[in-house]
């Protein structure tokens, strides 16, 4: 009986499963970055940056025929669709069977992120936040909607990667850290590429979700950096020899200053965090008691 | 091997590139498409080697890249490499100033690769000059007329004299060719082969590459460049389903093959003389077909398999049925319903056809119904382990050829012989009751000799 089951099994093997994947790109082009920046040696123009994207994103899609991509921009304060231009609705079970036109890829990521750049350049900036968790969490609807697509008896790989380049706010901490538990939940790793100094927050988003982090100062070999260590997926990514990593800064940012906190006090209803005592909690309004001032009866 | 052992197989892509000449690969590599699909047919972590040396533009040494790899995965970095040298995606070269010899990819290759990362069209002309068609076709229309086409290749294989019209004489010589068919003489109609009985069961995809791997293979009795077609069937692998493209740009070579590509299914054509043609889904999934994958959910599947072993099949295609008879005991036919019992009969049948357990399973599998993928094993383990025990149950006899020693006077003597035969091995089987053994033919003379020997009186 024994035998026969384990040449059932190696029968079983034979059939190759099949799966989407789906990357889901984040990059950074607000404008506040890349009109400051003067050029020097290190650096890449807009244009050499998006070109960079590119050749990540068609090598990820020659990888394989059912690999898809997402490319969002995280554009001053809000996000916007690059590829595919209609964004979530250009999804339907059509898009699924047909193979990734890769020229179409380019062209739509360089002619919509020119678009937008023109119509935002007239536009002041009212405050100062990253348009990052609101990529975030439209990438995570967009893979959502997918999964509901693919067929049954085929399953949907999907991860993000965030190229940023801007400091992220951590203002944002909420948003940020319920955009990383819904990725969490759908097994969704978010790999983050960092071109500037640490973020605590976005080292968080990435050790929740499983994903890679990396810091890496200035743009020079940019290319090499995202196919060496972002293009492997997150299942193989143990066969390669991997960069150390550093440990991750657990602090969470309260609610009321949105400063990090090491100690501090936490809402026993909603669990947010105070870094000084408030009577009543600004997220679920529950009314604490003032605490004891020692005075006994 | 005898007729009824035959197991058909089908080779990957890269298995049938390796069969190729060298002079031809290097052409082959000079398009674009072309290196595309060989790419993604090297194992991954091949992919990720060739991924990482795209843009250095120098030789590395074999040793530098197993070191970029954890050591339990080596065997596998290795075996790439070397699958990736065979194919000549890479090649060796002298590094100066260094013993050991270096590799890297293919110029022409890297080149092409180069090509396809910064977003080069690779698609086939399209018809934008030629403007709207008018008799354009919808997606739907497509698949049924690839569906349409397949399937009377298939009939005709079933049923050769009912279909013998439809079917033109250029199919019916592949079709012989690849041993799927036979022909008795050259008047007579050709019928199908134990190889053939399993084509039927492999999923669509599959079914299509193995026939156009035999369509290349013959292609030099045709008169016919291999490499203009190989560049052609990429190039249709990576268009999409529903857009026309344009017949200008093609060779005379590429022009005929369309034509035989229309018959298959794989192209829709208006007319001979149209500029224009669609490619359909087959055409896209034909490179798909080189491994054996799961069917990409085209929701088409039809089979209900109960755990009592009875197998609903909502067709009302005489073809199905007729496949399905080569395993099944029909039970009812309805209008769009089939019913029948997988019994131990049915099993046994198919199994004298040749036709292995694991071909019947997995033709379940790929087409199982949507209700039934959900499940996990998708088809019930009773009636997949049932199906394997009852192929296991064939194997239970085997056959040697031996001698017989019997009426031994005392049991004294039959110990003896026994104990020799035993201890040389050649003992096939002994009752020490009715003083009855056989022994091996070989050994027949050693153990005659040995008891006249050592008789006892």
């Amino acid at each position: 009986m024994a035998e026969f089951l384990q040449d059932f099994e190696s029968s079983k093997d034979t059939v190759v499963e099949v799966n989407y994947r789906l990357l889901l790109v984040i990059i950074e082009t607000s404008s506040s970055i890349w009109a400051g920046q003067g050029r020097t040696t290190d650096s890449l123009s807009l244009q050499e940056y998006l070109e960079t994207v590119i050749v990540f994103i068609n090598s990820f899609l020659s990888m394989d025929r059912l690999n898809r991509v997402l490319v969002l921009a995280a554009h001053n304060n809000a996000s916007y669709y690059l590829y595919p231009s209609a964004g979530i609705a250009s999804l339907d079970t059509k898009s699924l069977f047909d193979s990734v036109d890769m020229s179409g890829v380019s062209s739509a990521i360089i002619t919509n992120s020119r678009k937008l750049l023109a119509e935002t350049c007239g536009t002041l900036l009212t405050r100062d936040v990253s348009g990052l968790p609101s990529a975030l969490a439209r990438s995570l609807c967009y893979a959502n909607k997918f999964k509901g697509l693919v067929p049954p008896g085929v399953r949907l790989l999907a991860r993000a990667l965030v190229i940023n380049s801007s400091p992220v706010d951590s203002s944002q901490y909420m948003t940020f850290m319920n955009a990383s538990f819904a990725a969490q939940k759908e097994s969704i790793s978010i790999d983050t590429c960092l071109l500037i100094e640490d973020s605590s927050l976005l080292q968080q988003v990435t050790s929740i979700t499983g994903g890679l982090y990396l810091r890496k100062a200035g743009h020079s070999a940019l290319l090499q950096y995202l196919l060496w260590f972002y293009l492997p997926e997150v299942e193989i990514r143990d066969w390669f020899l991997q960069p150390p990593k550093s440990s991750v800064d657990t602090r969470a940012s309260c609610c009321c200053h949105g400063d990090m906190t090491e100690l501090g006090h936490i809402c026993s209803v909603c669990f947010s965090v105070y870094c000084k005592f408030t009577p009543i909690c600004h997220v679920c309004e529950t009314a604490f008691k003032l605490p004891q001032l020692g005075i006994k009866k | 091997m005898t007729d009824l052992e035959v197991h058909l197989k089908v080779q990957d892509l890269h298995s049938y590139l390796l069969t190729l000449p060298k002079a031809i690969l290097e052409r082959v590599y000079t398009n674009a498409a072309c290196c595309l699909m060989v790419f993604r047919e090297v194992p991954e972590i091949g992919r990720h080697f060739m991924m990482r040396m795209a843009y250095i533009s120098q030789p590395l040494p074999i040793s530098l890249i197993l070191s970029w790899v954890k050591p339990h995965k080596e065997g596998e970095a290795n075996t790439a490499i070397n699958r990736m040298l065979n194919l000549r995606i890479m090649c060796t070269v002298k590094i100066q100033g260094s013993q050991e010899k270096g590799v890297e990819i293919n110029e022409q290759f890297n080149d092409n690769l180069k090509l396809i990362f910064s977003g080069r069209n690779l698609q086939l002309t399209k018809t934008e000059l030629l403007g709207a068609d008018k008799h354009g076709k919808g997606l739907e229309e497509l698949e049924v007329y690839a569906d349409e086409r397949w399937k009377t290749i298939l009939s005709f294989m079933v049923t050769p004299e009912k279909m013998q019209k439809e079917v033109n004489s250029d199919l019916v010589e592949i079709l012989v060719h690849s041993g799927l068919m036979h022909r008795a003489s050259e008047s007579h109609l050709p019928t199908i082969t134990p190889g053939g009985f399993q084509f039927l069961l492999m999923n669509e995809t599959r079914q299509v590459w193995f026939f156009m791997l035999q369509y290349l293979r013959s292609c030099d009795q045709r008169n016919m460049d291999l490499v203009e077609l190989l560049t052609f069937i990429f190039q249709l692998s990576i268009s999409t389903v529903g857009s026309d493209y344009s017949t200008e740009d093609m060779s005379d070579t590429q022009l005929r093959f369309l034509q035989h590509l229309r018959e298959f299914g794989l192209v829709y054509q208006r007319k001979r003389k149209s500029r224009r043609f669609y490619p359909t889904r087959m055409a896209i999934d034909l490179i798909s077909g080189s491994k054996d994958e799961n069917p990409q959910g085209r929701n088409r599947g039809y089979l209900l398999v109960e755990t009592n072993f009875r197998v609903t099949a909502y067709t009302n295609s005489h073809l199905t049925t007729n496949i399905l008879s080569l395993f099944l005991q029909i039970l009812y036919r309805f209008p769009t319903m089939v019913v029948g019992i997988i019994s131990r009969q049915s099993i046994h049948e198919a199994l004298v056809n040749s036709i292995t357990s694991s071909q019947i399973i997995s033709f379940l599998r790929a087409n199982a119904h949507p209700a039934m993928l959900k499940k996990s094993p998708i088809v019930p383990a009773t009636v997949e382990h049932q199906i394997i025990l009852w192929e296991k149950e064939r194997d239970r006899l085997s056959c040697n050829e031996g001698v017989l020693y019997n009426n031994f006077e005392t049991g004294q003597d039959f110990e003896i012989l026994k104990d020799f035969a035993e201890k040389n091995g050649l003992l096939i089987w002994a009752s020490s009751t009715s003083k009855t053994m056989v022994v091996t033919k070989d050994g027949h003379d050693e153990v005659r000799r040995y008891w006249k020997r050592n008789k006892p009186h």
